[in-house]
């Protein structure tokens, strides 16, 4: 008796890939005598650059079948670039992981963001003397489980999967020991980490109860067929509300953003970016999976709810951002915004007006605004997290406010550059990725005559950038107090500098590929099932 | 003669009574051990409306649910506790509301 | 003696609410923490009383015998002092969300719970399913059909549990571990 088949495999491939890079670290960290943390590094960056190739062009046949034997003749892993219209479909492990376009699209983002946040890390984690090769293990399993989380296709699976991505968030939230707001800060996320848990675990034991399984298909067959009776329906919806409530926790939107802005204060700064980007790239796609699929007996209450949400998030991360001194605490605050913003979004599954096609169209934008918005928070927390170490002067950790930025552009032009086009592209600034972003939003939104939330968003992101360009004047025209006359180049450090500068051209470039991009997620998209 | 039946509905209401005893105990204490504890308090309601469901659909579903929920309760004590230890370190106090390093 | 399960299930669901709000008012947290010991021991008995005993037995091992102790372990490390409760009405605001919290999960309770007055556990029947046809293996017993199931459907998340539990351990050791290593 064979408990699994290779088409299993295949379709966690890149996952498994990452979890042996991570496994192959700890083997040699504890058999090697004389082992280096660099080492470490590379092994993690090699694994996640394969499964980063894979998920962007993908397996053939051949391939496949040269990696696994002749079980796997017939069989393709589709990449984003190819194979993607193939609208092909791997359930694998019993139902329990699926791979379809959808989730390749949200591999793909959380992987290449993974990546280049990867490339930040090294030299920061010396700097503050911390550089264990358990730091890039704990990464690994990170990325690994964002992937099980957006792959998942059970509620056990989206439970075990936010569980291996956060747990080791939790330990490099408090990475720096010494510090107290590190400490803080990790405690503060693993309270509310277990907290929002909870609710995810009883919202899943409801929407068990009301449909008698856990299978997110299943239980998608069950409403579109027979249906969930009308007695069980209150039970399915407060289930369902609740899952939701505790993958909002993750998201942070409005009400449950109270964990926000400490957390990423008081982390090392590259592990905001983690938070930032990847985790929240994440939980979005599985927001919108699970509204697509289990939202339809909801209708109209949970339309307005998410309506309200997203604006009260719009407007509270808008304000309280604006009157932020210190850089780290107003990002954190903006993307709170932001997740309005994408929360504008998740209303469009369950207005179903116009059919799949618009179904496909918001969910393309609504991963080409999650990617652009991770690349700008990578790029500006890595590079935020550069400057904390050129301004520290002793050992203690500093906080970057804006007076501190004053003529940046003088002092550092390269950090000066590239935090000024983070901060640019969040504002909507026309070549930009941010820019499209908003752009393809604001256009679904449009075309589904969701006229109060598109007004609503175009409001928000006039309030914003103001503070976002507070950041350049601060960089660029500020010049009153000459700080330091000393020169100082952004990175110092090779791997840092390859990440800056791809990402400082993806913002700059992506926008005119856009088309193409959303063409893909669409695609991608319609192949939901 | 014994009836072996109990109404799905007393396995409910208990979870939900010990899951908002749970979230009063998280809201309102101050010793982080203490909300910890309460935490585990509503991941452990959940697992008997899990296995109360279970039995009502005949499926072992959500018994298999308790089970990992019983693993991860064990994986996030092990950090969790740690964290306490770390904190307990640089602040001297597992009090939440001392533990205010950052203002905003 | 007809309906003895139900009698059980409420002396059960006493001492559960009883030792959970003991849990939360304690001032002290070791008592708390034998206040947990005790719900821990009861919602076993609870399983047990559904017809779980795989469950009930895990309960037991798992909380009472690991984490629990794990729990006292760091409280008698730390050496917790009583926490003063005195100036818990002045924080206002906190008080004010947890009683309308509390009043909607009552009024959410009211309204979920009428779903289920028809729905019955019957808690003796156990699962039968066949593995063999030809053979005519079947397996009813509780804890050998668990087994079956976490080593066939549920596989991957088991897999991935491990996972799981490996990260607990090495974050575990890095947060808590004190001297650093020395990197030259």
């Amino acid at each position: 008796m064979s408990f699994f088949q290779v088409t299993d495999i295949i379709a966690i491939f890149p996952h498994l890939i990452l979890v042996s890079g991570a496994l192959i670290i700890l083997i040699l960290q504890i058999s090697l005598p004389r082992y280096r943390t660099e080492s470490a590094f590379i092994i993690s960056i090699i694994a996640v650059t394969i499964s980063t190739l894979i998920s962007i062009f993908g397996l053939s046949s051949e391939a496949l079948v040269s990696i696994f034997g002749q079980g796997a003749s017939g069989l393709t892993y589709s990449g984003f670039l190819i194979g993607f219209d193939k609208l092909s479909k791997i359930s694998a492990f019993s139902g329990h992981t699926i791979w379809n376009a959808y989730s390749g699209l949200y591999v793909f983002g959380i992987l290449s963001c993974l990546l280049l946040t990867l490339l930040f890390t090294p030299k920061i984690l010396k700097d503050i003397n911390l550089n264990l090769s358990e730091a890039y293990q704990m990464i690994l399993y990170t990325g690994a489980g964002l992937l099980f989380f957006v792959t998942a296709n059970n509620l056990i699976m989206i439970f075990i999967g936010l569980e291996l991505a956060s747990l080791p968030l939790f330990v490099l939230a408090a990475w720096d020991r010494k510090n107290k707001s590190a400490n803080e800060a990790g405690m503060k996320y693993f309270l509310l980490g277990v907290f929002s848990v909870a609710f995810l675990l009883l919202g899943s034991a409801l929407l068990y109860g009301a449909s008698g399984s856990m299978n997110l298909l299943d239980i998608n067959g069950l409403i579109e067929g027979t249906g969930i009776s009308t007695d069980m329906k209150r039970l399915y919806s407060a289930g369902l509300i609740l899952v939701l409530v505790g993958i909002g926790f993750k998201v942070a939107l409005f009400p449950f953003h109270g964990w926000v802005a400490d957390v990423y204060e008081g982390s090392l700064t590259i592990v905001t970016a983690f938070m930032a980007g990847l985790v929240k790239i994440a939980s979005v796609s599985v927001f919108y999976k699970l509204m697509i699929l289990l939202g339809k007996p909801m209708g109209e209450p949970i339309m307005l709810t998410i309506i309200i949400l997203s604006v009260l998030s719009m407007f509270y991360g808008n304000f309280t951002a604006l009157v932020q001194t210190n850089i780290k605490r107003m990002f954190a605050f903006s993307s709170i915004s932001h997740a309005g913003y994408m929360a504008a979004l998740f209303v469009i599954p369950n207005t179903s007006r116009t059919g799949y096609l618009i179904h496909a169209e918001a969910s393309g934008s609504l991963f080409f605004y999650a990617w652009g918005y991770a690349l700008g928070s990578i790029l500006v927390f890595g590079v935020i997290a550069y400057l904390e170490n050129i301004t520290k002067k002793n050992n203690d950790r500093v906080q970057i406010t804006f007076e501190d930025l004053k003529g940046l552009s003088k002092r550092n032009p390269i950090s000066a550059f590239l935090l000024s086009m983070g901060s640019l592209s969040f504002a909507g600034i026309p070549p930009l990725v941010g820019f499209y972003g908003k752009f393809y939003l604001l256009r679904v939104l449009f075309k589904e005559n969701e006229i109060f939330l598109a007004l609503m968003v175009t409001i928000n992101s006039l309030i914003g950038v103001y503070y976002y360009a507070r950041v350049v004047f601060n960089c660029y025209w500020d010049f009153e107090d000459e700080k330091s006359e000393e020169k100082s180049f952004a990175f110092k450090s090779v791997s840092a500098w390859i990440s800056g500068i791809s990402l400082g051209i993806l913002i700059l470039i992506i926008g005119i590929f856009s088309d193409f991009i959303v063409e893909r997620a669409m695609f991608a998209s319609l192949n939901f099932r | 003669m014994i009836i072996s039946e109990i109404p799905m509905s007393y396995v409910l209401i208990l979870t939900l009574l010990i899951f908002s005893i749970g979230i009063v105990g998280v809201l309102t204490r101050k010793n982080i051990i203490v909300i910890f504890m309460s935490v585990e308090l509503m991941l452990n309601s959940v697992n008997l409306l899990f296995v109360g469901y279970a039995r009502m659909w005949k499926n072992l579903e959500g018994e298999m649910a308790v089970f990992f929920v019983m693993a991860v309760a064990a994986a996030e004590a092990a950090v969790g506790l740690a964290l306490v230890i770390s904190i307990f370190r640089t602040f001297h106090t597992v009090d939440i509301t001392k533990i205010r390093e950052m203002k905003g | 003696m007809e309906n003895i399960k139900e009698i059980l299930f409420f002396l059960f669901a006493f001492i559960m609410t009883g030792s959970s709000v003991g849990v939360i008012m304690h001032k002290n947290p070791v008592k708390s923490a034998l206040f947990l010991v005790v719900f821990f021991v009861s919602l076993a008995s609870m399983f047990g009383l559904l017809g779980s005993e795989f469950l009930a037995v895990l309960q037991v091992l798992v909380y009472v015998g690991a984490i629990m102790v794990l729990f006292l372990f760091v409280i008698m490390l730390i050496a917790v002092r009583d926490e003063n409760f005195e100036n818990i009405g002045s924080r206002f605001g906190k008080t004010m969300v947890v009683s309308l919290l509390i009043t909607a999960f009552l009024i959410q309770m009211t309204a979920l719970v009428s779903v289920h007055f028809k729905n019955k556990i019957d808690t003796s029947a156990g699962y039968e399913r066949t593995i063999d046809a030809s053979a005519n293996i079947k397996i009813t017993g509780h804890a050998e059909n668990i087994s079956f199931q976490l080593f066939e459907k549920y596989l991957l998340p088991f897999e991935v549990i491990s996972l799981v539990l490996l990260v607990g351990v090495i974050g575990a050791v890095v947060i808590a571990k004190k001297n650093r290593r020395k990197l030259e």
